[in-house]
């Protein structure tokens, strides 16, 4: 009897190694093109954020190399600011201020997130889930930028209050996708067969419970690097955002003056640089999350 | 082996009285009602039933998984090994699952953890319970995946869940639950989902294994051709109650309560050339919130008279072969 069902294994047998999730995934990745040209793009903008943070380009943002509000030169490719500072260097420098900030607020809230919800999840109902929930229903009624501005100055000019504000305000969208997969995953029988098996809680929770829920993860990693990019541009328009630095935010609500009078480099350079990495890094979470689902063929 | 080897021995495991309530929306409701059964080192004992009489319940109270709220443990004993469980820390009782009672689950496609490896969820198991190295542990998992048969084990541990198919994935449960030798391993519809062919195969390994490691094992099913094929003794359950418990020749051969005679008829018969109409046991089972005072059969049963609704019947008789009825039959005529 058992042939009938060996059978067919046997060709498997051989070195030959089954395809696994990731580069199954790789695989469907590379033939979306979509997904390379953003991928490559986004790729582009993390080298330079990676130059900027070594210190091998554009580290005279700040300084005062020539006359105001030139229009773009050869040597000033985007024109100066009106206090004459290179606005492609600031363009330049700022994105390494934008990735700072997204993958800080994208890991850590999503961290916390994703670890809050698991275990909410697993105890919901008891007095532990109402707590927790009630806290973060708490922090979803304070709109994120008050939340900010109150951080902000109970931090006293620290130079992160911003990013902190940031994931104190965004782990509770993780906390709760999370807790809602849990719930549904812990009536499975796999985790009946993990108690019959002797596991302790812990490791229902952290080893069999948070893995399953890893697409989610992800997904709201890529949302949330957004997220703080967009928010940072916002905040830092509202004089709210990082101190001591530049960002495209800045740069923004440096050019409100100068649009007005008709000089729009600074305006375009930072909103460009926004636009193009925003969109790319959009599309390729989408083709990311087309690559990763095993029904998609 | 004879009845007589298994009588000289201590069983392994000792159900006294045990009741269980669960707190329902509409009141409380007894879902097992003073059950006692006993297991026997080595020996398979079959509880079967129709869904809903508490087979399953009891499984759960042995393994201490009984969802509490709303399921309560009110009354009796489980003794394994001498030793009680009810009432043991859920630390202690975590030491007592996997690695000295262990239970294998109905639905294989979802009893493995889909985005662990094979290795990962057999390892970890393995360490839970002893205290050895992770290359010793993989070994040991894929000695015992040999052992339930799966082919090329080496290369099988690992895959994931989702490239084994259901077969294979029960078997890999079966070795998970055996991997560290347990005295009692507590089938829970092993086969149910499985299609026919692949049940045989399954319970073939089973019996096969039992033999060989001489555990004891508790079938929990509703399909009494499996019971046939492989057990030794019977325990049948109505409405939260046993109501006949006997070797399977004698279950078989001679039922005692008109309850198991009537599973026992509602058995299609492939053989005959003119198959007649499939017997079936006419009524419903009584709503667990609104028992009878009586026998919980008496409405359905064709032989009640008056004291079957006025008394309840308890499991008596001589021997090993034991039946809950006042008029039990081959006896009344």
């Amino acid at each position: 009897m058992s042939e009938v069902i060996s059978e067919p294994f046997i060709e498997l047998e051989k070195p030959q190694k089954r395809e696994s999730l990731w580069s199954k995934a790789l695989k469907k990745f590379s033939r979306n093109k979509t997904g390379m040209v953003s991928f490559v793009v986004v790729m582009l903008f993390l080298l330079i954020a990676v130059l900027v943070w070594s210190g091998a380009i554009a580290q005279n943002w700040d300084a005062l190399l020539a006359d105001g509000q030139m229009g773009p030169t050869e040597t000033y490719w985007f024109g100066t600011t009106i206090n004459g500072q290179d606005i492609f260097q600031r363009a330049i420098y700022s994105t390494k201020t934008a990735f700072e900030v997204g993958l800080m607020v994208a890991i850590f809230a999503t961290v916390i997130g994703a670890l809050v919800g698991a275990v909410i999840g697993y105890f919901s109902g008891t007095i532990l889930d109402e707590f927790i929930l009630w806290i973060m229903n708490s922090i979803d009624c304070i709109p994120y930028i008050l939340m900010v501005a109150a951080i902000a100055i109970a931090l006293d000019g620290n130079p992160y209050s911003m990013h902190i504000a940031m994931m104190l305000a965004f782990w509770t969208g993780t906390a709760r996708v999370v807790r809602g997969e849990v719930l549904k995953l812990k009536n499975m029988e796999f985790v009946e067969a993990a108690h019959a098996l002797g596991v302790p809680v812990y490791r229902i929770i952290f080893k069999h419970l948070l893995p399953n829920t890893t697409h989610i993860i992800l997904v709201d990693m890529s949302i949330l690097f957004i997220t703080a990019i967009k928010s940072e541009v916002i905040l830092s328009f509202l004089g709210l955002g990082i101190k001591d630095s530049i960002s495209w935010g800045i740069m923004i609500s440096e050019a409100s003056g100068e649009v007005t009078a008709g000089h729009f480099c600074n305006f375009f350079a930072a909103s460009g640089m926004l636009f193009v990495l925003v969109l790319a890094f959009n599309m390729f979470s989408d083709s990311l999350q087309d690559a990763l689902d095993p029904r998609k063929v | 082996m004879n009845n007589l080897d298994i009588e000289k021995r201590e069983p392994i495991l000792t159900v006294d009285n045990l009741t269980v309530d669960f707190n329902t929306d509409k009141g409380r409701v007894r879902a097992i009602d003073g059950i006692s059964f006993e297991v026997m080192p080595g020996e398979t004992l079959a509880i079967v039933g129709e869904s809903g009489c508490g087979k399953s319940v009891s499984s759960l109270s042995i393994m201490g998984l009984l969802p509490s709220p709303p399921g309560k443990i009110v009354d009796g004993s489980i003794k394994f090994n001498k030793r009680e469980l009810i009432g043991l820390s859920e630390k202690e009782y975590r030491k007592v699952r996997g690695n000295e009672i262990s239970m294998i689950f109905q639905e294989p496609m979802t009893a493995l953890n889909p985005v662990l490896k094979i290795s990962t969820q057999m390892i970890d198991v393995i360490r839970l319970h002893n205290r050895i190295g992770k290359s010793e542990a993989k070994r040991r998992a894929i000695d015992m995946l040999e052992t339930v048969g799966i082919p090329s084990p080496e290369m099988r541990i690992n895959e994931y869940p989702h490239q084994l198919s259901g077969g294979m994935r029960q078997r890999v449960m079966i070795a998970m639950a055996l991997s560290c030798g347990p005295d009692l391993l507590l089938a829970d519809e092993p086969t149910t989902a499985l299609d026919v062919t692949i049940q045989a195969q399954v319970m073939t390994e089973m019996v096969r294994l039992q033999k060989k490691l001489g555990m004891a094992v508790i079938l929990v099913t509703h399909d009494l051709g499996v019971v046939a094929e492989s057990c030794q003794r019977v325990a049948v359950m109505y409405c939260g109650q046993i109501i006949e418990q006997a070797s399977v020749q004698d279950i078989f051969a001679s039922p005692k309560h008109p309850y198991t005679q009537g599973l026992l008829k509602s058995i299609p018969v492939v053989r005959e050339k003119k198959i007649p109409r499939l017997a079936t046991i006419e009524g419903m089972v009584p709503d667990l919130r609104d028992m009878p005072s009586g026998c919980r059969f008496a409405d359905r049963c064709q032989f009640a008279e008056a004291r079957c609704r006025a008394s309840s019947p308890q499991l008596s008789g001589a021997g090993t072969h034991q039946v809950a009825c006042f008029n039990p039959l081959g006896e009344m005529q």
